[in-house]
């Protein structure tokens, strides 16, 4: 729906201290490094003996899980960092936020995994991103689409990508998922560690999970069998115990998976194969097995055939088997400890990221929500470009840390973990804050900002080397600096971080407002001539806080979108359309108009207040699925109303019907590959105040064709 | 019958709502028209249909907040009442299978 003046102003809201909840209870980096007075004598050491927060032994307070299934190591098994004179605080796992009392109700919604991972818990962090519940992977897989898959910045069919696709085969670490029935409908928020960067895409388009880590997917084409593809994988065999060594690795590699069956044998004699009890009809089998034609399988690496040659047969008995395999898994793994360290660092990095604005803005949960809402999406819609950024800075910071009394052995410790997935969780996680305090502070004092990173010097002398040496402002203004420049913080919020570094808030708030007035200014020059000849009272509301119930909207420009082109200029000379125009005028300029749509002119008082059109609109009971056909009116049409007060304006007919349509066609899309779809996804989808989405990508599309009508001259 | 009420159910019948959407704008006439009004008033044809989704939506505890609003903003002060009303007007009139 299309509604007038629709913004992206969004506020917080009565969910609003659901992330303020989930914070209260972590112990974040901040409460870690934060001495007691004075705190410029504060120092680190490891956390007494036994008392060591770590969460991978029985021991532990909250964090006793047992060790993940797969061959990532718990990132969790070092001790967090911690600080004399503060009493260890056993961590829970990232992934166990609703353990620790008080923030219990915080913000996972799924029950907690219990093979989650264990550094500290943000689930707050993952509340914000996933905007639904979901619950801990930490698996590796791979694309198993076979023209690969975008990875997206919400979970939602359609949203924006903000970068190439990750092509068949490519190997991702599955952080979480989100908690639908049927993995058709779940969402996966996967680290695409090849190509260092994150976000959303459906469990569908993935194997998760692999056999040894190691593996990779190859396509299948008809008729192929388990022996050919070995000997394409593996080089011809040597002789006949290493060829049924290759295809009895790839049947049990894969005889989980759909792609592989064994054609003619009974499963008693299947189950005998597998035993090993008969190595020439095992190895008659396993050449005969047959793989599915269009699907894919798990290959092995050939170093893992080695190890599990070199670890004994695998036909002899299938506890052997499970040994073998086992154990050559173990010393492939080591071969994807790049993955497990960009996996580890991005993860720590939305992490370090949250924990900055949580750690902030303590002592003000309210302003936490609202913060979050305006600056959070500038880390997770491209968090590869961040990661950049950041990793930039470990090379740098190794200078840094030559005089590294001050940083206590603990600190470098984990900084230097063995577990490359434990190093870089933990470096994300600094750095993640680092960036994201650097950015918080940009964005609220503008101008003054140096001075105040000054303030953060003195409240944390562990990180003014780290500031200072790895110019943290220069990056991330480089970096995030076009994306800060239209962030407009709440202005409570600005006042409260001047107020805690020590400035006066009145030159916090006028700082906040000479941000606000550049990006006024950027956006004004964007528009610069589309208002001629004006259509309707006034602009969309463009102010850049409104006051809602107890908080102060907030609004991020240029993320969240509003009509670039409005206000929409009026038809020469007063003509006025009629319905039947709007289809034709709108098909003249681009907008795409199914023959099963039908349009209809109705007095504004049908629409919702402050919209134009209408395709749907009505209420829905929670979890109620919604199908295709409860678009359609009785005639088997899909009815799009629009206000007659827009008939006036080719452009606003335009815009309407191009915002209209391309919902609408995205939502065909959807529906054409699920049937049905649960109201809740479908919000997110059309409803206003989710960016990315195709109510938001609407606007630039109705733009796109209003830009191209002024470019040709259309009156 | 009402005006509005009446450009409703022509708008339904030249096609301009899906049912869905008709039914949800005829609920937003309250509290400004009566249940027992609009019940009556609207066309054979329609009422009986009208209130089995009545009873299919709203015959229940769900509270106003809970539904989600979807083409709308959603106001759920506006809403509550309408559903107080709807709801009155259910348990005055029970359906036959309840009365059995």
């Amino acid at each position: 729906m299309l509604r007038r003046g629709d913004s992206a102003a969004t506020s917080t809201s009565r969910d609003g201290d659901r992330a303020t909840g989930a914070a209260v209870g972590k112990r974040t980096l901040v409460e870690q490094l934060e001495a007691p007075e004075p705190q410029s004598s504060a120092s680190f050491v490891a956390a007494p003996s036994g008392a060591s927060p770590t969460t991978t032994g029985p021991s532990g307070t909250a964090g006793d899980s047992e060790p993940r299934a797969h061959d990532v190591k718990q990132p969790g098994a070092l001790p967090r960092l911690q600080l004399k004179d503060i009493p260890p605080k056993p961590t829970t796992s990232r992934d166990k936020g609703s353990t620790g009392g008080q923030h219990e109700a915080a913000v996972q919604r799924s029950p907690a995994h219990p093979n989650a991972g264990a550094t500290a818990p943000s689930s707050g962090m993952w509340e914000h991103t996933f905007g639904e519940a979901s619950t801990p992977v930490g698996k590796l897989g791979r694309v198993q689409a076979p023209k690969g898959v975008y990875l997206r910045v919400r979970p939602m069919p359609g949203a924006e990508s903000p970068g190439a696709p990750i092509p068949f085969n490519g190997l991702v670490y599955v952080e979480r998922k989100t908690t639908q029935g049927h993995a058709n409908e779940r969402w996966c928020y996967v680290i695409a560690t090849e190509a260092g960067t994150a976000g959303f895409c459906e469990e569908r388009y993935l194997a998760i999970d692999p056999p040894e880590p190691t593996a990779a997917l190859r396509r299948t084409t008809a008729g192929e069998r388990l022996a050919t593809i070995a000997e394409a994988a593996y080089g011809p065999a040597t002789d006949e115990s290493n060829s049924r060594l290759q295809v009895q690795a790839l049947y049990l590699a894969n005889r989980d998976r759909a792609g592989v069956k064994l054609d003619h044998v009974d499963l008693s004699l299947k189950d005998r194969a597998l035993r090993g009890g008969d190595e020439e009809e095992t190895l008659k089998i396993y050449n005969g097995a047959k793989v599915i034609a269009g699907d894919s399988i798990w290959i092995p690496s050939k170093p893992f055939i080695e190890q599990l040659k070199a670890a004994g047969a695998v036909t002899n008995g299938s506890t052997y088997v499970t040994e073998a395999w086992n154990k050559a898994k173990g010393v492939a793994g080591g071969v994807i400890d790049g993955a497990k360290y960009v996996a580890g660092f991005i993860v720590g990095l939305l992490e370090g990221a949250y924990n900055a604005i949580v750690d902030l803005f303590k002592g003000a949960v309210d302003m936490v929500e609202a913060v979050l809402k305006v600056i959070w999406n500038l880390v997770t819609d491209n968090p590869g470009r961040i990661k950049d950024m950041v990793m930039g800075w470990v090379d740098k910071m190794k200078v840094a840390w030559e005089h590294r009394g001050e940083l206590a052995d603990e600190f470098l410790n984990k900084w230097n973990a063995d577990s490359m997935c434990d190093r870089g969780l933990f470096q994300g996680e600094v750095l993640g804050w680092v960036a994201m305090t650097v950015l918080l502070i940009l964005v609220t004092m503008g101008e003054d900002a140096p001075a105040a990173l000054a303030g953060i010097a003195v409240r944390w002398p562990q990180l003014v080397k780290l500031l200072k040496t790895v110019d943290t402002l220069g990056d991330v203004t480089t970096y995030l600096g076009a994306a800060a420049k239209v962030v407009n913080m709440p202005g409570k919020a600005a006042g409260f971080v001047a107020g805690k570094l020590g400035k006066a808030e009145r030159g916090a708030v006028r700082a906040a407002g000479h941000v606000s007035n550049n990006a006024e200014h950027a956006i004004k020059d964007a528009e610069h001539g589309a208002a001629h000849g004006a259509h309707g009272p006034k602009t969309p509301h463009e102010s850049a806080r409104h006051a809602v119930g107890e908080h102060e909207t907030v609004k991020v420009r240029g993320l969240a979108q509003a009509p670039k082109t409005y206000p929409w200029t009026k038809n020469p000379e007063g003509v006025v359309r009629t319905a039947a125009d709007v289809r034709r005028i709108a098909g003249e300029h681009g907008v795409e108009i199914p023959h099963d749509i039908e349009v209809f002119a109705v007095q504004a008082k049908w629409l919702p207040p402050d919209s134009y059109a209408q395709y749907m609109g009505r209420d829905f009971l929670s979890g109620k699925r919604v199908s295709w056909e409860e678009f359609y009116n009785k005639y088997d049409n899909i009815a799009v109303k629009i206000s007659k007060d827009i008939l006036d304006s080719d452009e606003a007919i335009v815009a309407v019907m191009a915002h209209e349509m391309h919902e609408l066609n995205g939502l065909r899309k959807v529906f054409t590959a699920r049937e049905t779809i649960a109201v809740e996804e479908l919000g997110r989808m059309i409803n206003p105040g989710h960016k990315g989405n195709l109510h938001d990508q609407a606007w630039s599309v109705a733009d796109t064709l209003v830009a191209a009508m002024r470019a040709r001259g259309h009156r | 019958m009402i005006d509005d009420l009446a450009e409703l159910v022509a708008m339904y019948n030249e096609g301009s709502w899906a049912w869905g959407d008709f039914v949800h704008q005829v609920t937003l006439l309250i509290p400004e028209v009566a249940v027992h009004t609009i019940i009556d008033q609207l066309p054979d044809a329609l009422r009986d249909d009208f209130v089995t989704w009545l009873r299919t939506t709203y015959e229940n505890d769900v509270p106003a907040d809970s539904f989600v609003s979807i083409g709308r903003q959603s106001h759920p002060e506006q809403q509550r009442i309408r559903l107080e009303l709807l709801r009155a007007w259910l348990r005055a009139h029970p359906s036959s299978k309840n009365r059995q």
